[in-house]
């Protein structure tokens, strides 16, 4: 699912920078914002499927990095341990909902719609059309997904993580992972053959 | 062969992370159950259906870290309070020590250096003539401004009528230059743009010369070529009809032949 691109090539190669923003260096830290705003952002997107939470999640994010950063001990961790604070942020803001403590003051998202852009720009209106119909299928299966579902599937699917780093994340089994995920899947299935996408009924090309 | 494989290790061989014999075990399974390779086919498509949630672009707010050189101290608000309350009892001192007084009287809040002066009945008459003084002053004030003020408006006068006079000798000055000067330039523009239809007139019939000449070369050629060709047609037309007509001959003596050759056995025929 996700490609590779100098910006992945430069988060892989980003242990100099964690190094540097352990130790305090503000442009380093500035760094590492840049190269994982868009992945915290969208991994907060794809999980509330609200854009003025995911800009709230993302903030409170990079604001527990800068604090927190110090004690990271291993610079090879940086990556579960920021999707770390991301879910846990995350969670708390299920919580406060649940409690009926936030309000949300966005509207419905047509706005902000125009900024999502399909994966491939080179396909023609036909297909971009039924991609975005899909994806609008897609969201809605995804919220209908529990959270704990729901956060294995976007970290697998979407983020790229491995098993063993998901599990490191939320700090639970590799193959509660996988169980999870299978869940997840499952019902996702099932939410497609209830409005008939199939891969009978579904082209994909290439 | 064994049981179906737990959650787990179809998750882990949906993504190609099973090797060796757990792999080859998943595989003989999902070989005899086609409803187990049905679903795993549905995770399949649905892991594809999910790349229709494209990422979204987001804008990077201008996120600038510094930290604060003054330390955490310095922000609390008590320590701000607590110094604005220092400043305060400064100058609270200070002003006791110079001697500032503030008092309330029946005519409303003293601060000053001292106590209020007291009145007395010997103030009433100095201040009607300080009024008187005061009122003087004020007339002979108000005469003087009132003849200085005619006195300007005299001047503005004068200076208006004679800048109108020479505004409007200037105007007149400039009008009738600028009609000469128009004049003049009409003149000359005629001039030029005579000059340049001259000139195109004269490149035009060059080129008009060229064009002709040009075109009744063309034209030659083209009668020339299609009289050729014309020709060349007529030859092919006159070559057909040629062949034509030697087959034509080469028939009809054909047919004569035969006519003469039945003719000649009949009448054998009938002299026998």
């Amino acid at each position: 699912m996700c490609a590779e691109t100098l910006l992945d090539i430069a988060m892989i190669h980003s242990d100099s920078t964690i190094e540097k923003a352990r130790n305090g260096e503000e442009k380093a830290i500035n760094s590492l914002v840049g190269l994982w705003y868009k992945r915290i952002y969208n991994y907060s997107y794809r999980y509330f499927l609200d854009h003025d939470t995911a800009m709230d999640m993302t903030q409170k994010t990079f604001i527990s990095m800068y604090r927190n950063i110090a004690g990271l001990k291993d610079t090879a961790r940086f990556k579960p341990w920021l999707y770390r604070i991301v879910a846990n942020h995350c969670h708390d803001e299920d919580r406060r909902a649940k409690r009926g403590l936030t309000i949300s003051f966005s509207r419905n998202t047509g706005e902000v719609e125009q900024f999502e852009k399909t994966a491939d720009p080179g396909i023609g209106p036909d297909r971009r059309l039924q991609n975005d119909e899909m994806g609008e299928i897609v969201k809605e299966a995804l919220k209908a997904l529990s959270p704990e579902q729901r956060e294995v599937v976007i970290m697998k699917e979407y983020e790229g993580l491995k098993f063993r780093e998901i599990a490191e994340t939320l700090e639970v089994s590799e193959n509660t992972v996988k169980s999870r995920l299978y869940y997840g899947l499952n019902s996702l299935k099932k939410a497609l053959k209830a409005r008939s996408i199939t891969k009978e009924t579904t082209y994909y090309e290439g | 062969m064994k049981g179906k494989p737990d959650e787990s290790r179809l998750i882990s061989f949906l993504y190609g992370e099973l090797e060796g014999d757990e792999r080859k075990e998943v595989e003989e399974y999902l070989e005899s159950q086609p409803e187990a390779r049905e679903e795993l086919e549905d995770f399949r498509h649905a892991r594809k259906t999910l790349e229709t949630f494209a990422d979204r672009e987001v804008v990077e707010p201008t996120i600038i870290i510094s930290r604060d050189e003054n330390g955490p101290l310095f922000s609390k608000p008590f320590l701000r309070a607590l110094a604005v309350a220092a400043s305060v009892t400064v100058l609270m001192f200070f002003s006791w020590l110079l001697g500032l007084n503030m008092t309330m009287t029946g005519q409303g809040l003293y601060i000053g250096f001292g106590g209020p002066s007291k009145t007395d009945e010997s103030s009433g008459t100095e201040r009607k003539e300080l009024t008187e003084m005061v009122n003087s002053a004020v007339k002979e004030m108000g005469d003087k401004m009132e003849a200085r003020f005619n006195g300007l408006e005299n001047q503005i006068g004068l200076i208006r009528t004679e800048s109108g006079e020479n505004i409007d000798g200037a105007v007149k000055k400039a009008m009738y230059i600028s009609q000469d000067q128009i004049r003049d330039y009409t003149q000359q523009l005629n001039s030029e743009n005579k000059a340049a239809i001259q000139k195109l007139f004269d490149m035009n019939k060059e080129d008009q010369d060229l064009y002709l000449q040009a075109m009744l070369n063309d034209f030659t050629d083209y009668i020339e070529k299609r009289r050729e060709a014309d020709l060349e047609m007529i030859d092919l037309y006159f070559t057909e009809f040629k062949q034509d007509t030697e087959v034509k001959q080469l028939e009809t003596n054909q047919v004569l032949a035969s006519i003469i050759d039945q003719v000649s056995s009949t009448s054998k025929g009938e002299l026998e």
